[in-house]
């Protein structure tokens, strides 16, 4: 222990010797670090508000059909025993709220051409519960009170490919529950524009009432209900837990609607977890560059240590922990300034609307805000310190290997 | 008649270089005996073979042939391992250009050593505190070897050599670096630990003041002992 500390004592103030130099690699370790924490938290903050908004447009937290609609969505696949779902479903924790929804794959079309779209009959009272796309709105209004001719809610890029304006009219060609074709004409009551134009191209709102009357089913009854839950990890065990209770229902959390949701978060996660280990080494090669000069430069200090008695095992362990040092008194500053930079940024956000139609082709937002990665700092931690140590072994070796008699004499 | 005690004994010492396949025997079969309490000086021209008999009498060496023994321990047959920590507890050094740490205080410097040795913390202070004031730099503990001039800096090397309770110092060029007023200084606080303390110094020097301070003195030519000298 006595030993341990003057080694380390050594170690610490050698690393102070050549401030310039030392300063160099731990400012490039800072800002290495800094850069890996910022691209985290701004993968992170960009992979969640895709999330984030997929659910509050069009995914929900749990989605719950009859059995048989993730292979056939067929407008008879009404739900069973919807009260009685509803009812159990508000006893599960985690429960905010729920919309039950008429859904089925149709025809849109106007004088200037015809789209496939999905038309979704929805209760705007209970839907703006569980989804935010009455904050969508950018012309009209949202679902108005049936009138002579129903209102719909259509998405900006249908619009746009219909030549639609607020006040047009357009078909809906569905199918009924008899299996004929039955045709509407709709009036447009508003324009929404979501971060997905892939959704705002193929989606169509209209009040419940006026879809059962189309198709020919109940107003009451739905071929989906969506729910909103507490947080995006307890969809999932709610989810469960539902699906236990009604096994002929098809009962699904947000990862099972739309799984590939889930597969950006474990892709990114990989992803950046190589990328910072490529980043933290290629900052390695700087401090192993450094160290061999360090020990060039005081070949004779460590000759006469080993003369004394240093014996190579303390040599060696003394070289070590100075590289280690020199790696790590960077991380702390570097994960403290990403810290804060993400922080900043989380609030102001940043403005990529120079690329947002490319982001919004991908169900982003052109506004992106970075969140802040506790759950990173760890693992940055680890690789800073295990490529330290890994490139210290080799400055630490080259030092055992001197002669001490020629270190001595050495100029 | 004055007892004596062998410090260190010789036997048939020979180094042989192969430099460019030409062996140079650097020492050449020298064999001798270092009393305690002896301040002997090593001579002789440039490339006698001074500092490689006194690496391999200090453990930093291997001999091509013969050994050496340090209170009748053979250090040639100890492992490289062994051999570092029997320098660490039996032998002291002073080298011409000091060697000091330079991130470390006068006082770090000196008891170091005591620290790879274990010593308590209470020990190494005390003990670094004397050796400093016995080499006349009382008050200067807390400076750094930057702070201190090129003979100030050698009285340190000398207080950490005796740190560790050497059985011998071998003292390589140790005045080359100084100028004559730090040589005189050096030399008197080196005698007065020879004759209070019994403390043996074994030098290669070229410097005449060693030499003429020296109690004996061994000149060597051609890596062979052509004349050993033992003052009164």
């Amino acid at each position: 222990m006595k030993t341990l500390q003057i080694i380390v004592t050594i170690a610490w103030r050698n690393l102070w010797r050549n401030k310039v130099r030392s300063g160099v690699v731990v400012l490039a370790m800072t800002m290495g670090i800094w850069a890996c924490i910022f691209l985290a938290g701004f993968s992170v903050g960009m992979n969640d508000q895709r999330t984030d908004s997929a659910l509050s447009t069009y995914v929900g937290f749990a989605q719950v059909h009859a059995n048989g609609w993730e292979d056939e969505r067929s407008v008879e696949l009404l739900i069973p025993n919807l009260e009685e779902v509803i009812a159990k479903s508000q006893e599960i924790p985690g429960y905010v709220a729920h919309a039950s929804r008429l859904v089925e794959t149709g025809m849109a079309a106007s004088s200037y051409g015809a789209l496939g779209v999905q038309v979704q009959g929805v209760d705007p009272a209970m839907d703006t519960l569980v989804y935010d796309l009455q904050t969508r709105l950018i012309e009209g209004e949202f679902l108005p009170e049936s009138r002579r001719v129903p209102r719909a809610y259509v998405g900006e890029s249908l619009a746009e490919e219909l030549k639609l304006e607020v006040g047009s009219k357009f078909q809906v060609t569905l199918q009924d529950v008899s299996g004929y074709a039955t045709q509407a004409l709709f009036r447009v009551g508003g324009i929404f524009k979501t971060v997905s134009s892939q959704y705002d191209k193929s989606t169509i709102l209209i009040r419940r009432e006026d879809m059962a009357g189309l198709i020919g089913v109940d107003p009451s009854a739905a071929h989906e209900i969506v729910y909103k839950i507490s947080s995006k990890e307890q969809a999932i065990v709610w989810a469960g837990e539902l699906s236990s209770a009604f096994p002929n229902a098809e009962v699904m959390s947000w990862k099972e609607v739309s799984p590939e949701l889930g597969y950006a978060d474990d892709m990114m996660a990989t992803s950046l977890y190589i990328f910072i280990g490529i980043i933290i080494m290629a900052i390695s090669f700087g401090i192993l560059n450094t160290m061999l000069m360090a020990i060039l430069e005081r070949r004779r200090e460590l000759g006469m240590l080993m003369a004394v008695g240093m014996n190579k095992r303390r040599t060696f362990f003394m070289v070590m922990i100075e590289t280690i040092f020199l790696g790590a008194v960077g991380a702390p500053i570097g994960i403290l300034v990403g810290h804060l930079s993400l922080i900043w940024s989380g609030v102001n956000g940043f403005d990529l609307s120079s690329v947002g139609e490319g982001l919004n082709a991908y169900g982003m937002d052109a506004i992106v805000y970075p969140s802040a990665v506790p759950e990173y700092y760890l693992g940055i931690a680890v690789i800073v310190v295990v490529m330290t140590l890994l490139f210290s072994l080799y400055p630490a070796y080259k030092s055992i290997r001197l002669n001490p008699v020629q270190a001595i004499r050495s100029v | 008649m004055k007892s004596t005690e062998t410090v260190v004994k010789v036997e048939n010492l020979r180094k042989t270089y192969n430099a460019d396949a030409v062996a140079v025997h650097a020492v050449d079969g020298i064999s001798l005996s270092i009393e305690k309490g002896e301040f002997t000086a090593i001579v002789g021209p440039s490339g006698c073979g001074k500092t490689t008999l006194l690496n391999m009498i200090g453990g930093l060496d291997r001999p091509t042939s013969g050994d050496v023994y340090v209170q009748e321990v053979s250090i040639g047959s100890l492992s490289e391992g062994d051999l570092i920590d029997f320098r660490l507890k039996h032998i002291g050094f002073v080298f011409q250009a000091y060697n000091l740490l330079p991130v470390l205080s006068a006082e770090e410097n000196t008891s170091f050593i005591m620290q790879l040795q274990g010593k308590s913390k209470e020990e190494r202070s005390q003990r670094a505190r004397q050796l400093l004031k016995n080499v006349g730099l009382e008050g200067r503990e807390g400076d750094k070897p930057a702070q201190l001039s090129g003979g100030q800096q050698q009285r340190v090397a000398v207080a950490r050599a005796l740190a560790s309770k050497p059985n011998f110092i071998i003292a390589d060029e140790p005045t080359a670096n100084l100028d004559s007023h730090s040589t005189s200084n050096l030399l008197d606080i080196m005698a007065r630990l020879n004759e209070e303390e019994q403390m043996t110094f074994v030098f290669a020097t070229h410097d005449q003041r060693v030499i003429d301070k020296a109690k004996r003195v061994i000149t060597l030519e051609d890596g062979k002992v052509i004349t050993d000298e033992i003052r009164s």
